[in-house]
C-alpha cells in the first residue's frame, strides 16, 4: 500500500456517526416492537381462522355424520382405517397446535 | 440496560439475541450502528437515506437472526445485509454498478487538504463525485478492509471490474483531495 493509499484508508476509517447512538437504537427498538406486535396479530388471526374451520367441520360432522368415508366398509377388513369423526377433529386440532408451536419456536419466542 | 450485556463478548450477545431476547438485540444495534451507518453514508449521497437504509438493515437482521449459523460471523453477516439493502435501493434508482462515468479527465479543482472533520467532509464530497460502482468498491476496500475477491462476491461484480473501479476511483480521490505519493 502506498502512502497515498494509507492516507485515504485513514480518512475512510474515521467514524462520522456517534458511538452507541441511543436515539438511533431506540428507533430500531420501536420498529422491532411494532413488527413483533404485527406478527403476533397475524399468528393469532391464522390460529383463529384454523379453529373456525375446525368448528365448521365439527358442526358439519355433527349435522351430517362423518365426512370421511368409512374405509373399512369400502375395502373390508381394514378396521384401523375407520377413524371416528371426533378423532379426526382432535388430530386436526393437535396439528394446528403443533404448527403454532413450531412457528413460535422458529421466531425464538419459545426457548428450549 | 444491564451492565452484563454491555460488557459481554459480542458472540454471547448475538447468541442471546438469537433466542429472541430484545435487550440483547438492542445492545447489538448500539454496538454496530456506527459501522453500518458509516458504511451506508459513504455509499449513499444522502445521510437521511443512509440512516433509513441502516434501520431497514437492522430490521432484516432481526427477522433473519434465528437463521444465523455462527454468532461469531455476525459482523460480516450484518454488513452483507446492509450491502443488499443498499443494492436494492440502488437498483430501484436505476444505478448500474458496472458503469464507469469516465470523468477521470474532468478533474475539478482539488479540495484543500485539512485534518480531522474537514478532511472527512472533503472525502465525502469527493466520494459523491464518483460513480456508484467506484464508490462501493473503494469504500469496501479502504473502510472495510475487504479483499478484491470479497468485494467481487459482495458486489456481484467481476474481479477485473472491482480492480478497475478501485484504481480509477482511488486516482480520482487522490487528485481531488490533492494527495500525492509520499504524502502522510
Amino acid at each position: 500500500m502506498t502512502d497515498a493509499d494509507d492516507v485515504i484508508s485513514r480518512l475512510f476509517r474515521e467514524p462520522s456517526t456517534p458511538d452507541r447512538d441511543e436515539a438511533f437504537a431506540a428507533t430500531v427498538r420501536a420498529e422491532v416492537a411494532r413488527l413483533r406486535r404485527r406478527a403476533t396479530l397475524l399468528l393469532t388471526l391464522r390460529l383463529a381462522a384454523g379453529l373456525a374451520l375446525l368448528a365448521v367441520g365439527a358442526a358439519l360432522m355433527t349435522r351430517f355424520g362423518p365426512v370421511l368415508p368409512d374405509l373399512s366398509k369400502l375395502y373390508g377388513g381394514f378396521e384401523i382405517l375407520s377413524v371416528p369423526a371426533p378423532l379426526v377433529f382432535i388430530a386436526l386440532l393437535a396439528g394446528l397446535a403443533f404448527q403454532a408451536f413450531t412457528e413460535l419456536k422458529r421466531r425464538g419466542w419459545i426457548r428450549g | 440496560m444491564s451492565r452484563g450485556l454491555t460488557t459481554a463478548p459480542e458472540s454471547s450477545v448475538v447468541a442471546l439475541a438469537m433466542t429472541g431476547d430484545d435487550r440483547a438485540f438492542h445492545e447489538l444495534v448500539l454496538r454496530r450502528q456506527g459501522k453500518v451507518r458509516d458504511l451506508l453514508r459513504r455509499l449513499c449521497r444522502n445521510h437521511a437515506l443512509a440512516d433509513d437504509l441502516a434501520q431497514q438493515a437492522f430490521l432484516k437482521a432481526w427477522k433473519s437472526l434465528p437463521s444465523l449459523r455462527e454468532p461469531e460471523a455476525f459482523g460480516g453477516w450484518l454488513r452483507s445485509i446492509a450491502l443488499n439493502v443498499w443494492r436494492e435501493e440502488a437498483r430501484r434508482g436505476g444505478v448500474i454498478l458496472e458503469a464507469d462515468d469516465g470523468r477521470l479527465d474532468e478533474t475539478p479543482d482539488p479540495v484543500s487538504r485539512h485534518a480531522g472533520v474537514e478532511a472527512r467532509m472533503d472525502l465525502e464530497e469527493a466520494l459523491n463525485r464518483l460513480s456508484a460502482g467506484e464508490r462501493l468498491c473503494l469504500v469496501l476496500s479502504h473502510a472495510e478492509g475487504m479483499s478484491h475477491g470479497e468485494i467481487a462476491a459482495a458486489a456481484e461484480l467481476p474481479v477485473g471490474t472491482v480492480k478497475s473501479h478501485i484504481a480509477r476511483g482511488g486516482e480520482k480521490i487522490r487528485r481531488w483531495l490533492a494527495i500525492g505519493e509520499g504524502d502522510d
